[in-house]
């Protein structure tokens, strides 16, 4: 999953964004309405956690001019919290607004359910065969056993997931795997996928030979 | 009269009853007194002939019949002064015994009784000499102080029976009285005094009761406008009372009113909406805390990642310390609560310190400092002085790039003194500038808000220099500069 946060307070969006990278998202920033709106346009981000009281171009702005392109899922995290401004953040497209100071479990929590409507996922859980995905703890049993995956192997395997059935190119995983920060070579990508068959069987995910990957639904 | 109702109302109605009373009461009781003159003057006119017939009788020889009006039987009438002179001997008699009412009577129907006139003298009539009135009048002629007596009209009781007689003097200087009897005049006036009463009562009752309903009337406004007030008072601050009448002292108090709620409502909105802008200030540095913290102790972390959360949550602290500071400064200026010590100062002093001690920071931004002064005698606090200057002075070295200036300037003119800071900045947008002195008005979004502050500095500014009595105002051409001017009066 790969984040787009937006807050103008520097110690805020740093530990926003730590705190997510730490919750096993990949997270690109900006501090201000411009950057946002530029990259949110770019890229197809999972989810975009938007400031309102931003500099250069407004929140609500931003997320105008967002909707009119895109139906990324946003979340409203800002100090303003009158119901004036929930109701005017919900209708000019938010799919969630909380307030600060919030509690970081709740983000997260908000977060992924956010994420997991706009998938068209009614629940927390995947089953994809006899491999059980729980999308809150981030685990997987296999024959209800729990599978050990690193963090990026979980993120590699819950998008593939959310996908099943569908081809998903290397670029589209590159673009939602790692963030702006990360320097990582494309052959990293099928270090992961090797690593996750070795762990939950060969015939897991798919390969399209020139194409990209797939999970079978 | 603490008992009474305090209202307006019932002191009106008091009022109004009392006089109504006295009004009434005055006009009915002159009337009456009116009726009773005339009445009176009427029966007077029908005695009055009767008088000299009646002292004609006294003028007829002794002997011989008596007279067909009837005189005086057995003998002429004692003069009064023997009655009064127990031992003076008459001729004829012992003194009479006092007459009985019984031939009191007797005696009136008998002796001159004539179309329900009467006669009666003096000796005769004792009852008639003892009442006061007469007995006092009846003196010897040859007492010092004896006055003829004047013929006059009187009523009197005799035995009971009320009479109106003429009471004159005889020839031989006894008293005769001339009358009637006037029970039915008596009645009369006596009728009417209850009908007058009790058309007074009546005419009061109604008067009364019209003028309760008529001040109800007048005083319903006033009821209108009280519960209206009441019920705004009680927190309903965005009605008003309905002014239906505005041309009238009632609806010109309404509007008064009203206008006073306007204002009201005014301030308190700006209050709430003070308040809340505070509280969200503060929220993003809470939140920093919060989340800084809460991240911190997810898991097991190493010292660096730990000081680096507990900086950020010092950075935040020092935030909202220096917030709570703006507010509480902002409220004590707004209650006049700031101290203020106030002396005669030399304002190009003030001016100059504030660049000194922010030329370092103009040093490290690469701006010039260019201070153009001369003696500004004025009123004024100079620490407080000192902090709007400081403000301005920073504000225009932030939004200064390396290489431009800020002018600072002081001086006196004819109104007082004037300085001013001018920066070679981007400029500010005319649509901030009416609100650039609100309170949490930010008009430079790009500032940052950790070296920006919270949009308190220039609200401060404003309330500085509004207690001194003076005027703040900015100008600015976009992408040329800006400029703050400060005036304050001549001392």
């Amino acid at each position: 999953m790969r984040l787009l946060v937006v807050e103008d307070e520097p110690d805020l969006l740093s530990i926003v964004c730590k705190a997510l990278r730490e919750e096993g998202y990949a997270v690109d920033s900006a501090a201000d309405g411009e950057e946002g709106l530029y990259k949110a346009t770019e890229w197809d981000y999972d989810a975009v956690v938007l400031d309102l009281m931003l500099p250069k171009l407004h929140g609500i702005d931003v997320l105008k001019r967002l909707r009119a392109i895109k139906k990324t899922p946003v979340l409203l995290l800002t100090a303003r919290g009158r119901v004036s401004d929930k109701v005017q953040g919900l209708d000019a497209g938010a799919d969630d607004y909380l307030p600060k100071p919030f509690d970081l479990n709740e983000l997260f929590a908000r977060l992924r359910s956010v994420i997991r409507r706009s998938q068209g996922e009614a629940k927390n859980e995947l089953v994809v065969q006899d491999v059980v995905i729980n999308c809150s703890a981030r685990t997987v049993k296999k024959a209800g056993a729990l599978v050990d995956l690193t963090a990026r192997e979980y993120a590699l395997v819950e998008h593939l997931a959310l996908r099943r059935g569908k081809l998903v190119t290397r670029t589209q995983l590159y673009e939602h795997l790692f963030d702006e920060n990360d320097a990582s070579m494309s052959n990293l990508l099928d270090v992961h996928v090797s690593n996750i068959r070795k762990k939950l069987g060969h015939e897991f995910i798919v390969t399209r030979r020139g194409h990209g990957y797939c999970i079978e639904a | 009269m603490n008992w009474l109702p305090q209202s307006i109302r019932w002191h009106l109605q008091m009022w109004h009853g009392l006089l109504l009373l006295v009004v009434l009461g005055g006009f009915g009781m002159t009337a009456w007194k009116l009726e009773q003159g005339s009445e009176m003057g009427r029966v007077d006119a029908e005695i009055q002939p009767l008088t000299a017939v009646a002292l004609g009788m006294f003028h007829r020889p002794r002997d011989g019949p008596g007279p067909p009006g009837g005189g005086p039987p057995g003998g002429p009438p004692r003069r009064p002064r023997d009655l009064f002179d127990p031992l003076s001997s008459l001729a004829e008699d012992r003194p009479p015994p006092p007459p009985t009412a019984i031939e009191i009577d007797n005696w009136l129907s008998d002796v001159g009784e004539q179309d329900g006139f009467f006669v009666a003298w003096g000796f005769r009539g004792e009852p008639l000499i003892q009442r006061g009135a007469l007995a006092r009048s009846i003196q010897r002629p040859d007492s010092a102080d004896y006055t003829p007596l004047a013929p006059r009209a009187e009523t009197l009781m005799i035995a009971g029976t009320p009479v109106r007689v003429m009471v004159v003097a005889t020839p031989n200087e006894d008293i005769a009285v001339i009358g009637r009897v006037i029970t039915p005049e008596l009645a009369r006036l006596e009728s009417l005094k209850w009908s007058l009463a009790g058309l007074g009562a009546g005419v009061w009752l109604v008067g009364f009761f019209v003028g309760w309903w008529l001040t109800g009337r007048a005083l319903r406004p006033i009821q209108t406008i009280s519960a209206a007030a009441t019920r705004i008072a009680d927190g309903h601050l965005n009605e008003r009372i309905n002014v239906a009448e505005t041309k009238n002292e009632l609806g010109d108090l309404a509007n008064v009113l009203n206008g006073s709620f306007d204002k009201l409502e005014h301030s308190i909105e700006k209050q709430a909406e003070f308040t809340a802008d505070a509280a969200h200030e503060l929220r993003t540095p809470v939140s920093v805390v919060l989340t800084q913290t809460q991240l911190a102790l997810a898991r097991e972390r190493d010292a660096a990642e730990y000081r680096d959360a507990l900086a950020a949550c010092e950075r935040a602290a020092k935030r909202m310390s220096s917030l709570t500071e703006s507010l509480l400064q902002l409220s004590r200026l707004d209650a006049h609560a700031e101290p203020m010590h106030m002396q005669t100062i030399d304002l190009s002093d003030v001016v100059v310190e504030t660049a000194e001690m922010l030329r370092p920071l103009a040093d490290e931004r690469g701006v010039t400092l260019e201070v153009h002064v001369e003696p500004a005698r004025c009123q004024g606090d100079a620490e407080k002085l000192g902090q709007v200057f400081t403000n301005l002075l920073s504000n225009a070295l932030h939004h200064s790039s390396a290489g431009k200036r800020v002018h600072l300037r002081c001086g006196m003119n004819g109104e007082g003194t004037k300085a001013s800071v001018e920066d070679e900045g981007s400029g500010i947008a005319a649509q901030h500038l009416p609100f650039l002195f609100d309170r949490f008005y930010r008009a430079d979004e790009s500032r940052n808000r950790n070296t920006g502050g919270a949009g308190l500095g220039l609200a401060i500014c404003k309330a500085i220099v509004a207690q001194h009595h003076g005027s703040i105002e900015a100008r600015s051409e976009p992408g040329k500069g800006s400029t703050f001017v400060v005036k304050l009066p001549a001392v």
